[in-house]
């Protein structure tokens, strides 16, 4: 998708002059108001440290703090070779360099997200609940969407956007405390030179106000198109639209919401597991039922029978004309028969492996996992009550 | 991901039997179920409509701000009433927490789904 990943890099581009203007004016504004007169260049540099901070921090580990924040740990092929080779197909399908590498996250809602500054070092992260309830179809779904969001760089820019969202919620919690607790009283600011400190105070409140609210519009209204994309190219990729049709039914239809989820890793789950409401400003993700609806009234499997589906049930257009130029028509395939990747006691000893967990099993017939480090030699079965000694790895 | 005992704050053993698995703490008795475990065995229950933990799920709660907080989330759990049950339930959904003393009880009326956790955790019959 030439013109997404043109459109990405331009977009981090504006990102970041607008999250530098936002940023210098709110460290001025907190600094005029938490240091008196004067103050404002101080916390105007100040503000612009915190960017450049967060830059660093984006350049150096910002898909570890993702991944960790998350709770996802590295999975070896040896682990699950079924998921790696799904993971390997797709990658080899979108033409990324190399396959990212894969990380499961321990948690019974079925999700899955995908973080990386370039391609050559991005990873994917599913939860157990999605290995254990998808079927391999829906599975290759999944991952087509997520490797089709490193292939277009949609991650680098999420995982920029989230770094530098973070930023100015702090720095508008600064200042809000400053208005609040500190700085200099309105009597005062008004009594010496009025007009100049009642503009910095008016200018100080809607900042604080309109800061986060901006920034968040920003970064959720440019992620919307960009999922229909990544579902086309998915379809693409699977030649089979109704794999990743009924895994998003599957996720959307889950009880429990991601364990792992907060307001910056939110938006880059497949399905949103914080988005109430499915529409208006703030929806990082267009609708579900939406993007099913699409997948499902695919003639074919080619970026065109997306488009032509697209704007049946939506209107407008989605895909760029030098993507669907250069792309072929694609009849869809057979559905495969394999079931999901994993069983859930397959899951379930993945994650006490990763999870530092000695298994023992019980001549009862049940198996104790205890927990590492364990402070004694020896366990009871909870079962049986038999003494069992315990390994220590 | 670790689990953690509500009470103890000592990381749980987990158990597994017949493909039922419960989070259980040595030192105070609770048990912790996922939401998922529960209905692995609720399904495995003869009458699921009586079932106390079955209701539980559904139940609404009577004390809305659970002092305990859900090992998974870390949400403060909603304490909920099914039967003479009192069992915490987290309000996203994760899953519930007996502590000992609940469990004890349930375990000695052996019925739908309590019949089974009892095999699971090897309680036949009453213990006192």
């Amino acid at each position: 998708m030439w013109e997404q990943i043109r459109s990405n890099r331009w977009r981090s581009n504006v990102l970041v002059a607008a999250m530098a203007a936002v940023l210098a004016s709110l460290g001025y504004v907190a600094g005029e108001w938490a240091l008196g007169g004067g103050g404002g260049p101080v916390g105007l540099l100040f503000g612009l440290a915190v960017l450049g901070v967060q830059l660093a921090v984006y350049a150096t580990a910002g898909e570890a703090i993702v991944l960790r924040s998350a709770g996802a740990r590295p999975l070896a092929r040896e682990d699950s070779p079924r998921l790696w080779n799904v993971v390997e197909e797709m990658a080899i399908a979108a033409g990324l360099p190399r396959p990212p590498r894969v990380y499961l996250i321990d948690d019974p809602a079925p999700n899955a997200f995908a973080v990386g500054r370039r391609p050559e070092e991005a990873a994917i992260a599913v939860t157990t609940g999605l290995m254990i309830r998808l079927n391999r179809d829906e599975l290759q779904g999944v991952v087509g969407h997520e490797v089709a969001h490193i292939g277009n760089r949609d991650v680098q820019f999420m995982t920029l956007a989230a770094v530098l969202l973070g930023s100015v919620v702090i720095l508008s919690d600064v200042l809000w405390r400053s208005m609040r607790y500190g700085g200099r009283s309105w009597r005062r600011s008004r009594s010496r030179d009025g007009t100049g400190h009642a503009i910095v105070a008016v200018a100080a409140l809607v900042l604080a106000v309109l800061a986060p609210l901006l920034v968040r519009i920003l970064y959720f209204a440019t992620s919307r198109r960009r999922e229909y994309l990544a579902d086309a190219s998915a379809a693409q990729f699977t030649r089979y639209p109704e794999g990743l049709a009924s895994a998003l039914e599957k996720i959307a239809q889950a009880p429990a919401r991601p364990v792992a989820a907060n307001a910056v890793t939110a938006s880059m789950f497949i399905v949103n597991p914080l988005q109430a409401g499915d529409r208006g400003l703030f929806a990082t993700h267009p609708p579900t039922s939406e993007r099913i609806r699409i997948l499902r009234g695919m003639a074919g499997a080619g970026l065109a029978d997306y488009e032509a589906a697209y704007r049946r049930l939506r209107g407008g257009r989605v895909i760029g004309p030098r993507s669907l130029a250069s792309a072929g028509a694609l009849r869809i395939r057979p559905p495969s028969e394999e079931g999901p990747v994993a069983t859930r006691a397959q899951v379930r000893e993945i994650v006490h492996r990763l999870g530092d967990y000695r298994t023992i099993r019980c001549p009862c017939g049940a198996t104790v996992s205890v927990p590492q480090p364990y402070e004694r030699e020896e366990v009871r079965c909870i079962r049986c009550g038999a003494v069992h000694r315990v390994v220590r790895g | 991901m670790k689990v953690v005992c509500p009470r103890c704050d000592t990381r749980l053993l987990l158990l597994v039997f017949r493909d039922v698995e419960v989070d259980v703490c040595e030192r105070c008795g609770g048990a912790w179920m996922d939401t998922a475990e529960l209905q692995a065995l609720l399904s495995r229950a003869t009458m699921p409509d009586a079932d106390p933990l079955m209701r539980s799920l559904s139940a609404t709660a009577h004390r809305p701000d659970g002092a305990v907080l859900c090992p998974r989330c870390d949400a403060g759990m909603v304490e909920v009433c099914a039967g003479d049950l009192r069992i915490d339930r987290c309000p996203e959904g994760h899953g519930v927490w007996l502590d000992g003393g609940e469990l004890d009880h349930l375990l000695r009326q052996p019925v739908g789904a309590a019949s089974v956790l009892a095999e699971v955790l090897g309680r036949h019959g009453a213990q006192g």
